[in-house]
């Protein structure tokens, strides 16, 4: 709790300077915040480059908007926000201009070779077998996940946010969150099912 | 017999349904004491119990991605590309915050006395400066008994004084002085 409000005086503090046109402010919100940030938009998009951009796209934004922003509300919950918007109009846009073959969507694998990422994001138990990695499994689980489940299940259980966060950046109540993540898990938990029977031992 | 089955099937789908509350110890006591209870005798339970467990802790363990190198140089680059009006022109609301704050830092201000002095002083020579500015204009002050004529105010002090040396016990010399000064058609404000 302690050191909750300690975190929440420190954001408050450059907020405070960052509204005050104090860029050594901003820089350091920045520093802070876009390992999580940038965390979270990978996962939602599948194109790193477009993550990386999504990101920098929230720090624009929130460089641009940090004086009408309230203090009532988390740093950490209004970066979030903006994130999360930000992925659904680029969901949007990419549903809208579907490019059934891009470069951008090209992955280079460890042993050099170029593999093509499963274009309907739909999880595929050939690939887990062929790659047989525990990290992506768990990716392309994710990525199978509808949207609004992913965004829920990653908020809580990667970022740490408590469903109260959660339910203001979504802009849903507390009883829709609980359910999108009860939801979620169940999702996860029947497409990795083949391959956790090994795993448990671990 | 089916009704019996179908018992079971509610009993595992309201076990399940809390399963990951149950990961997370968020359950109260009885709860736990209910789903442990359940486990122990429903291996189909037991069996998405664990895989719940593993799938929540491989989400919460997974490794995290993070920005390459030049992220902030790129960011930079790009705010400072922004219009400056972009960025720094407020808005009218933020205007009117602003000079509320201040307004409240300077009332709030230890030198407000001084301030105040200031001001009043200011107003005061303004006062006094602004008519004479206008000495081909006759104003009025309009007295509900006499009214006066602005001109003749100035001569007044002047009447008053040489009259009051010329009743001096002391025979001042300055009296006849200023009584020979004073004009004698300004001696007494004219009546309008």
């Amino acid at each position: 709790m302690f050191a909750a409000g300690n975190v929440m005086t420190t954001d408050f503090a450059l907020v405070q300077r960052a509204q005050a046109n104090d860029r050594a402010a901003f820089n350091e919100i920045v520093l802070k915040y876009k390992g999580k940030v940038y965390n979270f938009i990978s996962r939602m998009v599948a194109s790193a480059l477009d993550a990386e951009d999504l990101t920098q796209e929230t720090f624009i934004r929130a460089y641009l908007s940090i004086r009408s922003f309230q203090s009532r509300a988390s740093l950490n919950t209004w970066l979030f926000r903006i994130a999360t918007n930000l992925c659904i109009d680029y969901s949007r846009k990419q549903k809208t201009h579907i490019q059934p073959s891009s470069l951008s969507q090209q992955n280079e694998s460890d042993d050099g070779e170029t593999e093509r990422e499963i274009p309907d994001r739909a999880f595929d138990p050939q690939r887990l077998l062929i790659n047989r990695e525990l990290g992506k499994m768990v990716e392309s689980a994710l990525q199978g996940l509808p949207e609004k489940l992913r965004t829920v299940v990653l908020l809580y259980d990667m970022e740490g946010l408590s469903y109260e966060e959660i339910a203001a950046i979504v802009n849903c109540p507390l009883g829709t969150v609980k359910s999108r993540l009860f939801n979620a898990r169940i999702a996860l938990r029947e497409k990795l099912s083949p391959y956790l029977k090994g795993i448990e031992a671990l | 017999m089916n009704t019996n089955r179908n018992d079971n099937f509610a009993e595992c789908a309201a076990i399940q349904a809390q399963l990951a509350e149950h990961t997370e110890n968020t359950l109260s006591g009885r709860q736990v004491w209910d789903v442990e209870k359940h486990l122990a005798r429903c291996a189909d339970c037991a069996q998405i119990s664990r895989e719940m467990q593993v799938t929540i802790s491989l989400l919460q363990n997974a490794e995290r991605h993070d920005t390459g190198d030049d992220f902030m140089a790129k960011l930079h680059a790009r705010i400072d590309t922004l219009e400056p009006e972009t960025v720094r022109a407020p808005s009218l609301g933020t205007v009117l915050r602003d000079g509320l704050a201040a307004l409240g830092g300077i009332l709030r201000s230890p030198r407000i006395p001084a301030l105040s002095l200031g001001v009043a002083a200011t107003a005061v020579v303004a006062f006094l400066i602004v008519p004479r500015s206008v000495p081909n204009t006759p104003q009025t002050l309009t007295t509900t008994a006499n009214p006066v004529t602005v001109t003749h105010i100035a001569a007044e002090p002047l009447r008053r004084n040489a009259a009051l040396a010329a009743n001096n016990p002391f025979d001042d010399p300055v009296a006849a002085t200023l009584e020979a000064n004073a004009d004698p058609a300004e001696s007494e404000p004219s009546i309008q």
